[in-house]
């Protein structure tokens, strides 16, 4: 693995790959979203390649494989939530409870806003599954929206008693949320009734889920990052739907992404500062009966790193994170 | 330092301070051994360096203010970096006498530019050959003072009477240059044997010069009074000595080149004397001063008066104490660690105005000193909590340095604040967190009142899963246990919800203003076909009923028809279970 580090001045909350049209491309251009600054933004940052800096040769050492900023868009209050609905637009919602997209060929350009879908504490995440966006806030409501509607399609409102800390896409009709007291929700979008369809949790104890992500081929296959340091897997076949839960971190797992195309890898980030792969075939039938036995292998990608990781994004074989002490790490060869 | 660059500066030197911390936390003296230390400092001046460079880069295309902020911020980090770099010389390297020197010729190499700038105009010029320069006298000099003979030499070598047949005076200067001793320490010369040679050497060159082998070329009968030491000359060639440091670098080479670390203050001081005229003394000159004094108390006191952040005193002054060079002595050692704890405290405010750098300024505040743990605290309370996720790392921060009060009033501040926004579910997660039964309590009984006025019960979806965490609260208990009811009854469960019900009045944990609902529950659920209570149950809830009828306070919220009504019921009531008692003791 290679690890290449810059300090961009700016904490960032998320980053994100941009999507390449085919898995074998390799993404060199990334997405980040900036918190807590005076002023903060969205920025698209470029892997600067070896014969760009030909002319420049004086530089080739230092700057070979450094990310840089290549545009950037300044936002109101804090950048929480960050997707690419493919590979040209980008979906980003802030604390403030506004929702933005970009059309990111070039540069960073404001496409639509739609402001003030969430109040207070704003928005916590958004996802996309094309045409379709959903955002979710503290306030416990669910916004679906398509990218060419002026307004949301559909409020949920007080969907979740509690804040909603992540959603994602399951299907291009069911969405699953993460709430503050450890419930994994499944919803159906088309349906008229504004309960979830399904709720499960993690434990007996409310420990705050924070994230969510799904198996690329399983699709029952959820694995969701607890307060505790917990990853726990979960098979919503089953009446009983916790599967599996395993101690990765000893803090928040602020992240967990599955890898889109090579599905046995599991990455998580976390507020210990590390960032770790967990490698299974996460065949839950064989787990469940298994017990501990086979237990994913977790390795790790990024070493305790002093401050919390905030956001990690794998594609192919590149990872890139952020953590709290305004770094920006790009690994190659993390698979 | 607030602005990108110093930005970089924070963060990442915060990095290497967080690693050096843990490194001290695993010995049991707090102190890291050489090697380790050495790594730290160039960690420091590296980031340093590149911060420096950063600007440098940056100089074009912006405005006039930011360009004044970016010169004032240039001069301030080359500062830094000139006194880091001597301070790692003379207090961490712990280099043997006679090496001191190689390394200071070699840290005025890099840090004055002024000769390689003239020896680079002579060289790169067009119109003239090196040696028609106007400079090139200046330059051979100049590397002669700063002890670099081997370029000295080739540079004299382009001058083009110096003719390597004839014996002249080049060739004669040439062979001293040449012969000129260095201290090789790591092929095991010892240091009498290099004084020896050294002593000889410059015996040589006072022989030559008073020969009169230079008498022709005035230039090189300058240089040669140089290599013997002459103190007088360097009055006369002062313009390319620089300041007193440099100048120190010099007058060692020629005059003392075994020199301890602690005979360079006495040094120093000549070097001073002689320099007196030119520049005015400023305050690097006092800290490089403090430095050659081995004066590690007043070169931290020197920074902090005359330069305009903390930073460099805070994180020198905790690389210097970790190195185990401050003595022993207990009550000097008390000093040492307090002011050092003053420092980073001073360099953690001066970050405080930056909200993003709040993470940094903890990581500083928790470790500082003995009293870490009361600045954290403190600085908790400050925290502008701006969301959920916030609110949870600064709990987080809370729970490992076991602030466990100010992690209480986050959570209650928290709770209070949601109840103010009616959030209810909100409130109850935070208040379950914080274990405090009295909200919870509170809160429970507003759900109550929402469902007595609704019929409906609020935020069902966390109520039902609250799991174990439903016995924070009696009141909290009873609500989990009614709606669980409620849920039996939808699902046509009957004799459990009956059981249930009975159970809720029991064990006395409804409160009594919710007595009446429950006793209409109960009336619908006598009214069922089957028998659901028993003779016991039935005979129980008789006696309850008849509690009911001596608490004369429920009915005193009541107004007149709902007193009415009550009373109505109750006689209902009584009869119904009656019947049951009747119907039981037959079946």
């Amino acid at each position: 693995m290679s690890e290449s580090l810059i300090f961009v001045s700016q904490k960032m909350s998320r980053v994100r790959w941009k999507p390449t049209s085919t898995s074998l491309q390799k993404s060199n251009v990334f997405a980040a979203g900036s918190y807590e600054d005076t002023k903060n933004s969205v920025s698209l940052w470029e892997i600067t390649q070896t014969n760009k800096l030909k002319n420049n040769p004086e530089m080739e050492d230092i700057d070979n494989g450094q990310p840089r900023k290549f545009s950037s868009y300044t936002v109101k209050g804090d950048v929480t939530g960050l997707d690419y609905a493919d590979s040209n637009l980008i979906v980003a919602g802030t604390s403030c409870g506004d929702i933005l997209l970009f059309n990111s060929s070039e540069s960073l350009v404001l496409q639509h806003e739609w402001k003030r879908l969430h109040g207070r504490g704003g928005c916590t995440d958004v996802a996309t599954s094309l045409p379709g966006i959903v955002s979710v806030g503290e306030d416990g409501n669910i916004n679906l929206m398509r990218i060419e509607s002026k307004r949301p399609l559909r409020v949920i409102e007080h969907g979740d008693s509690c804040p909603i800390t992540s959603v994602r896409y399951l299907t291009s009709s069911e969405i699953i949320t993460t709430n503050t007291v450890g419930q994994l929700r499944m919803w159906d979008t088309r349906s008229p009734s504004d309960s979830p369809t399904r709720i499960m949790v993690s434990s007996d104890q409310l420990v705050a889920l924070r994230s969510v992500d799904h198996h690329a081929t399983q699709g029952h296959v959820l694995a969701t990052g607890g307060a505790d340091g917990c990853v726990t897997l979960f098979d919503i076949r089953k009446e009983c739907a916790p599967v599996n839960k395993l101690q990765v971190h000893d803090e928040d797992v602020w992240e967990v992404r599955f890898h889109k195309t090579s599905p046995s890898h599991l990455f998580t980030c976390s507020q210990d500062g590390s960032a770790r792969r967990l490698d299974s075939t996460f065949d839950l039938k064989v787990m469940a009966r298994d017990g501990g036995g086979t237990a994913p292998e977790v390795s790790e990608v990024v070493s305790k790193c002093g401050l919390s990781i905030n956001s990690l994004d794998v594609s192919g074989s590149s990872l890139v994170c952020c953590n709290d002490a305004e770094a920006i790490y790009v690994i190659e060869d993390a698979v | 330092m607030h602005t990108p660059v110093s930005r970089k500066l924070v963060n990442e030197s915060y990095l290497v301070f967080a690693s050096m911390q843990e490194q001290k936390a695993m010995q049991e003296d707090k102190t890291i051994n050489r090697a380790q230390l050495l790594k730290f400092s160039r960690n420091y001046r590296s980031i340093i360096r590149s911060c420096l460079l950063e600007l440098q880069n940056t100089s074009e295309g912006i405005d006039a203010d930011v360009a004044i902020h970016n010169e004032s911020q240039m001069q301030l980090y080359s500062i830094m970096d000139l006194v880091w770099s001597l301070c790692e010389i003379i207090f961490i390297e712990n280099l043997p006498g006679g090496v001191i020197l190689l390394r200071m010729v070699e840290w005025c190499k890099w840090n004055f530019p002024l000769v390689d700038d003239l020896v680079r105009s002579c060289m790169s010029s067009r119109d003239n050959l090196p040696y028609q320069h106007p400079e090139y006298w200046n330059a051979v000099t100049a590397l002669v003072l700063q002890g670099r003979l081997a370029e000295a030499r080739d540079l004299l070598k382009l001058h083009p009477e110096f003719q390597v047949q004839v014996y002249d005076s080049y060739s004669c200067m040439d062979e001293l240059l040449r012969k000129m001793p260095v201290f090789s320490y790591h092929q095991g010369q010892s240091i009498s044997e290099f004084e020896i040679k050294w002593q000889h050497w410059q015996a040589e060159c006072v022989k030559r010069l008073k020969d009169g082998d230079f008498d022709t070329k005035p230039e090189l009968k300058t240089i040669c009074r140089i290599l013997t030491g002459d103190n007088e000359v360097l009055t006369e060639v002062s313009h390319l000595c620089g300041n007193w440091y440099q100048m120190l670098v010099t007058y060692l080479l020629y005059n003392n080149p075994t020199t301890k670390v602690y005979d360079l203050y006495y040094h120093s001081q000549v070097c001073i004397q002689m320099c007196n005229s030119h520049s005015e003394w400023g305050a690097l000159d006092n800290i490089l001063l403090a430095v050659c004094a081995f004066d590690i108390d007043r070169v931290i006191r020197e920074c902090c008066e005359h330069l305009s952040n903390w930073w460099l005193p805070a994180h020198l002054s905790d690389l210097l104490n970790a190195s185990g060079l401050v003595p022993a002595d207990a009550e000097k050692n008390q000093v040492e660690i307090e002011l050092q704890e003053i420092l980073i405290v001073r360099f953690a405010e001066s970050l405080m105005s930056l909200e993003s750098y709040w993470n940094v300024v903890a990581g500083y505040l928790a470790n500082c000193g003995p009293l870490s743990q009361q600045y954290l605290a403190l600085f908790v309370q400050r925290i502008t909590l701006t969301s959920e996720k916030k609110a949870s790392k600064v709990l987080r921060l809370c729970e490992k340095h076991n602030l466990n009060d100010e992690a209480q009033s986050i959570c209650r501040q928290l709770c209070r604040q949601a109840l103010r926004e009616k959030r209810h579910g909100d409130a109850l997660s935070w208040c379950i967190k914080l274990k405090d039964s009295s909200l919870a309590m509170y809160i429970a009984d507003e759900m109550l009142s929402v469902y007595a006025k609704t019929g409906v019960f609020p935020n069902i979806d966390l109520i039902d899963y609250l799991g174990s965490s439903v016995l924070v609260s009696e009141r909290l208990t009873f609500l989990g246990k009614y709606r669980d009811f409620h849920k039996l009854h939808a699902n046509k469960e009957y004799k459990e919800a009956g059981y249930l019900l009975l159970n809720l009045l029991i064990s006395k944990i409804a409160p009594l203003e919710f007595w009446p609902s429950l006793i209409m529950d109960c009336l619908l659920l006598l009214s069922k076909e089957d028998l659901i209570y028993g003779v016991e149950e039935t005979t129980n809830l008789l006696s309850c009923l008849n509690t009911l009828d001596q608490k004369k306070k429920v009915l005193e919220k009541f107004s007149e028809t709902e007193k009415n009504n009550h009373l109505k019921r109750m006689q209902h009531l009584r009869v119904a279970l009656t019947n049951n008692l009747a119907k039981a003791i037959v079946s």
